[in-house]
């Protein structure tokens, strides 16, 4: 399995290195460059010049790949070009944001979800599972900036119970203004993903259910408590993992309009945000960290999987 | 040439049988009561957008002295920012997301499906190769790889259009490939093989008429997701450009006035809702009928939006 | 020689717009104010801490890390601050400054003249001169007699005013670390740098050994970045925050009715058309004019911004000496006069409506007030489509002069009118939307007539008419209304807050009731 880990792992490169290249050359096609907005509306023309020279845009674009693939390799990912901050200190400030929201939706799905799923799948059919998938799919449904907004009509403008607007602050320095800051985007988040798992929980529960092992530990009389929280649960655990993973990677960069709607500093704000001010290094260390966390996270769900199940091998 | 000739009413038999499976599927589909339900919402959403010009509706006309007007018998949903009516923009705003979502899906499926029939077909470097680059579009979320597009191509119907549409090429693709995997090997593809098929004659005339049913599921799904997308990257401001009325605008700019009109922000946003939730409603009927399976797994064809 | 300290100023009427409690904002009434730390909330990241680099990005710090030379109070007048004495020569030609004693800069190296001189060589340096380079362009030289006095030789007779200008618009630089400033603060300001927390937070502390007494009240001063005006005015309203600076005027007016306090200074911004006038149908003159009666300034001026701030037709603040509240009357929205003067232009149906309106998509109000002239094109007859760019890319075409038209705001309109030619469709020369030759030799001529009057107060306002006159007949760029930048929303436990005349947050003053 060591093997397998480091193979995947070296597969990774070459993606990124593609990824990477095509991504310098598309924000290098996109109109508009980082000067304008650094000098800003009264620079005089050589101020301009000097600006182009001096952070080196001047050269071609295969040559400012070169050199910033030379860097990156050796961990240096250069300055910002707006705020003239190192890309590994801004990204490593809105990294540890980003997990705290992914985490807390992912645990407010969790409370949601596996309730849902497994009354739900009890009685396959019955009016409670059909109210419950309606739930899952209204969940899947209302867009999350729309139940963000709704949220916050309701918590910030008429009960003024919460802050419309959420700040980062990390949960072990002050854990109830961090709640207070985190519950409506982690809700908004979470009762998304509560949708995702208990559609896809239900489905492997009731198909675990029909597996010939449960029919034999029924005939033999184990109790119905026993066989759902034992036997099933355990084999619906797999896509279970899988959801949460692929959620998890999904929301390192991909919870921007969340993150939007309550103003929450993440990471994929910071990618916005660079794009739009055109900072180029930080455009590049943005969409490699999005990356290589969403391959890791895959191939952390893969080598999970082998552990939870040991007739999946990987060679 | 004759092993067209010789294959022909084999061509002929299996594309009829796609009509009337699909056909058949239809009327089961609309004897259940939620997708019924949902479809006739759709329809009225479309027809009222198809429509729309012969409607007494201006989604453009301002009148600022009436601007943020709560509902009223005049102006049903109210009034914007500059006094325009917000049914009427909700109305046109649909034409800005239906048009979307169609242009989306034919995007998606013109390069997904063929590039899932040749990865499934072959099977070998070319499947490898293809699959890399379906991983590269998946590894970035959808969001900000559209919205990386349309820094590139600038604000336009045109730009959200595309960037939707190469957002969804892996989801068909992936389920092209799937489905074409576990037929290659089957009778009657042999039996066209037999005939002299090429192998472009066999992915397109043989196995796509085959592999339909679950491709307009994912049309389906799709549409879905490019509707939700296309209000997301409206709502993040990067959508079709104002005055044009689009949802996720809508809901972009009613979020500024939620203390002052919350009504701005909450019935276009219900409007968007009913129709994602109408079009998964009958994305999962399909899949259920299909499947011929009660418990329905969404599978492959969950796309992720985030 | 004359000093200068009780010079008439011609600033006609300080409206403040927000009516702000005025005993409240004057420092000279600073009730028993306590310490403490005040939080704020900014609605922008800081570009760097290079305090020449004058950006609205930049509003929320400068004045807190760095003093200037001199500073104005809200109605003008210059008052001393890290040069105690300033003294214009009889022919205008020179000033001449007595620096204070006993200032030392956060790193412990002494204010004296070197680090002036420094900060001249700075500004007029093209390339490191930033916002301060093109206030530079009327000096010659500069020389230190001792370690206490600067004199500053300019290249011919220049107005008092510009000069006051000059010397706000200085702030000494530690030499030491003039040339790291845009990552290290380098000043002689009430508050020290702590920490900085890109895009979220900046924490500063008092300075121990500033200069002015008692000051600054506050002992910890921290600034958290919202990137939306929304978040910021939800935790002011939460109390996670004291004070919201540079918040929309839409915020600031809920807030007030709630019952916060808000401060509006004399700094405001005018928003203007902006007309590349080398282009299409913008090439005549008559179709050009239309425009100054095409603008619902009314409209604009509430949907924009929630009311706040006067309709104009000239870029003056109306705290500016060349404001004139006739020409607004004599330019009020009227479609008919202008479709008189497009029928006027000969410009054929399809030649005036052939350009399209650039519009910059990450501000709210300009997609509003666009969409709103776009409203009044279509029933002059002229349908035109909205060109939305974001960001970087609407930035690049606005000062690359890649558009037909746009709207634009412009600032240091309170202060010399000749200062309205640092903004780019106002440049005199080199300017990048309407290129050399500068089509409009009556606007240059004007504006030089401008700088050259250093004569009576007649002579001068004769040159303020004439340059209003040019600017509405030219009609390049076209005023719709003047509005608030730099707005302080504050809690009612807030006290003591202190307006700029550019409107710049002032820290040092601020303390809780």
């Amino acid at each position: 399995m060591t093997g397998y880990a480091l193979r995947r792992l070296a597969q990774m490169l070459p993606v990124l290195l593609i990824a990477s290249f095509a991504i310098f050359a598309m924000v290098y096609a996109v109109p508009g460059g980082p000067v304008a907005v650094i000098a800003g509306e009264n620079a005089s023309p050589e101020e301009i010049a000097a600006a182009v020279q001096r952070y080196g845009l001047d050269r071609p674009m295969v040559v400012q790949y070169a050199d910033w693939l030379g860097r990156a390799v050796t961990g240096d990912f250069g300055l910002s070009l707006h705020s003239r901050q190192s890309v590994v200190q801004l990204i490593g400030e809105r990294l540890p944001a980003t997990l705290q929201l992914a985490l807390a939706a992912i645990l407010v799905a969790l409370a949601i979800g596996i309730p849902v799923a497994v009354a739900s799948a009890v009685r396959p059919q019955s009016w409670l599972d059909r109210l419950l998938s309606g739930w899952s799919a209204l969940a899947l449904g209302v867009p999350t900036f729309w139940l963000g907004i709704l949220l916050i009509l309701l918590f910030a403008v008429e009960l003024r119970w919460l802050p419309s607007a959420s700040r980062y602050v990390p949960l072990w320095e002050a854990p109830l203004e961090a709640l207070r800051s985190l519950a409506l985007p982690a809700i908004t988040l979470g009762v998304y993903v509560s949708g995702v798992l208990g559609r896809f929980l239900r489905a492997s529960l009731i198909g675990e259910a029909r597996a010939d092992y449960v029919r034999t530990a029924r005939a033999k009389g184990v109790p119905e408590k026993r066989i759902v929280g034992l036997h099933i649960m355990r084999n619906a655990l797999l896509p279970f993992v899988t959801i949460v993973g692929l959620m998890m990677a999904n929301f390192i960069g991909g919870a921007v309009v969340t993150e939007a709607v309550f103003t929450y500093p993440g990471l994929g704000r910071l990618l916005i945000q660079a794009i739009s001010t055109r900072d180029y290094p930080l455009i590049q260390g943005c969409i490699l960290v999005i990356l290589v966390a969403y391959m890791l996270i895959n191939l952390a769900v893969d080598l999970l999987y082998a552990w939870i199940d040991p007739r999946i091998e990987y060679r | 040439m004759l092993w067209s000739d010789a294959a022909a009413p084999v061509q002929r038999r299996l594309m009829r049988d796609g009509l009337v499976s699909f056909l058949h599927l239809l009327r089961r589909l609309l004897a259940r009561r939620g997708a019924a339900l949902s479809l006739a919402f759709l329809a009225l959403v479309a027809l009222v957008a198809a429509i729309a010009d012969f409607l007494p509706l201006d989604p453009l006309t301002q009148s600022v002295a009436d601007a943020l007007m709560p509902p009223s018998a005049e102006s049903w949903f109210g009034t914007d920012e500059l006094g325009r009516d917000i049914l009427a923009r909700v109305v046109y705003g649909a034409r800005t997301s239906l048009v979307t979502a169609l242009g989306a899906v034919c995007i998606a499926a013109l390069v997904g499906v063929p590039i899932g029939l040749v990865a499934g077909f072959y099977g070998d470097w070319r499947d490898s190769l293809l699959m890399r680059c379906i991983d590269v579009l998946l590894a970035l979320p959808n969001i900000l790889f559209a919205m990386a597009l349309i820094a590139v191509l600038g604000r336009s119907q045109g730009a959200a259009l595309i960037a939707v549409g190469i957002a969804g090429i892996p989801g068909f693709a992936r389920i092209a490939r799937a489905q074409v995997m576990a037929r290659r090997q089957l009778d009657f593809v042999m039996a066209v093989r037999s005939f002299g098929g090429g192998p472009g004659y066999i992915m397109f005339r043989t196995l796509l008429p085959n592999i339909m049913s679950p491709l307009v599921v994912q049309a389906i799904v799709l549409a879905s997701i490019a509707i939700l997308l296309e209000a997301a990257l409206a709502f993040l401001g990067v959508g079709v450009p104002p005055p044009t009325p689009s949802w996720g605008e809508m809901l972009r700019t009613g979020k500024s006035y939620l203390y002052e009109a919350p009504s701005y922000a909450v019935l276009p946003g219900l409007v968007l809702t009913l129709t994602i939730l109408s079009l998964d409603t009958i994305g999962r009927a399909l899949t259920a009928l299909l499947d011929h399976d009660e418990a329905a797994t969404p599978g492959e064809t969950a796309g992720d939006r985030r | 020689m004359t000093t200068l300290s009780r010079r008439h100023f011609c600033m006609t009427g300080l409206a403040l717009a927000a009516a702000a409690p005025l005993a409240a904002a004057l420092p000279a009434a600073a009730q028993q104010l306590k310490g403490g730390t005040l939080r704020v909330a900014v609605l922008s990241e800081l570009a760097n801490y290079d305090p020449q680099q004058l950006s609205t990005v930049n509003f929320h710090v400068i004045k807190n890390l760095y003093d200037s030379l001199i500073e104005y109070t809200p109605e003008g007048k210059p008052e001393p601050s890290l040069a105690t004495e300033w003294a214009i020569a009889p022919d205008k030609s020179s000033v001449t400054l007595k620096l204070r004693d006993g200032v030392t800069f956060h790193s412990g190296t002494p204010f004296k003249a070197d680090s002036v001189l420094a900060t001249l060589q700075k500004g007029a340096d093209p390339k490191r001169g930033k916002n301060v380079f093109s206030t530079m362009s009327v000096v010659k030289d500069w020389s230190a007699p001792d370690e206490r006095t600067v004199t500053i030789n300019f290249k011919a007779p220049v107005p008092d005013r510009q000069i006051l200008d000059l010397l706000q618009f200085l702030i000494p630089i530690d030499p030491k670390g003039i040339d790291t400033v845009e990552t290290v603060p380098a000043g002689t300001g009430p508050y020290t740098l702590v920490n900085r927390a890109v895009g979220q937070s900046l924490t500063l502390k008092a300075n121990p050994k500033y200069w002015r007494e008692k000051q600054p009240i506050a002992q910890d001063l921290v600034f958290t970045v919202f990137s939306e005006d929304a978040a910021a005015t939800a935790a002011l309203e939460s109390g996670a925050v004291d004070i919201v600076y540079n918040g929309s005027s839409r915020s600031a007016v809920r807030l007030k009715a709630a019952g916060y306090q808000v401060f509006a200074g004399p700094g405001q911004l005018v928003q203007v058309f902006r007309i590349n006038s080398t282009r299409g149908p913008f090439r005549n003159k008559s179709f050009r004019q239309a425009f100054n009666y095409l603008m619902d300034r009314a409209a604009i001026l509430r949907v924009g911004y929630a009311g706040m701030g006067q309709v104009v037709a000239l870029p003056w603040a109306p705290a500016s000496p060349a404001f004139d509240a006739a020409y607004t009357k004599t330019y009020a929205f009227d479609p008919d006069k202008a479709k008189k003067l497009i029928a006027a232009s000969g410009l054929s149906a399809d030649e005036v409506k052939g350009w399209k309106l650039l519009v910059n998509g990450s501000d709210e109000p300009s997609v509003a007030i666009s969409q709103i002239l776009q409203g009044s094109l279509a029933k002059a007859g002229i349908p035109i489509e909205l060109d939305m760019r974001q960001g970087a890319e609407y930035v690049t075409a606005l000062l690359g002069g890649d558009f037909a038209a746009t709207f634009g705001a412009v600032g240091n309109v309170q202060k010399f009118p000749s200062r309205v030619a640092t903004n780019s469709i106002y440049r005199t020369s080199q300017n990048p939307v309407l290129k050399d030759p500068h089509p409009h030799p009556d606007y240059v001529a004007a504006i030089a007539r401008v700088d050259g009057a250093a004569g009576g107060e007649a002579e001068v306002k004769a040159t303020y008419d004439n340059l209003n006159r040019v600017l509405v007949d030219e009609a390049f760029a076209i005023a719709t209304n003047s509005y608030d930048v730099g707005l302080i929303v504050a809690s009612q436990k807030i006290g003591g807050v202190t307006l700029d005349i550019d409107n710049l947050f002032v820290a040092r003053t601020i303390g809780f009731k």
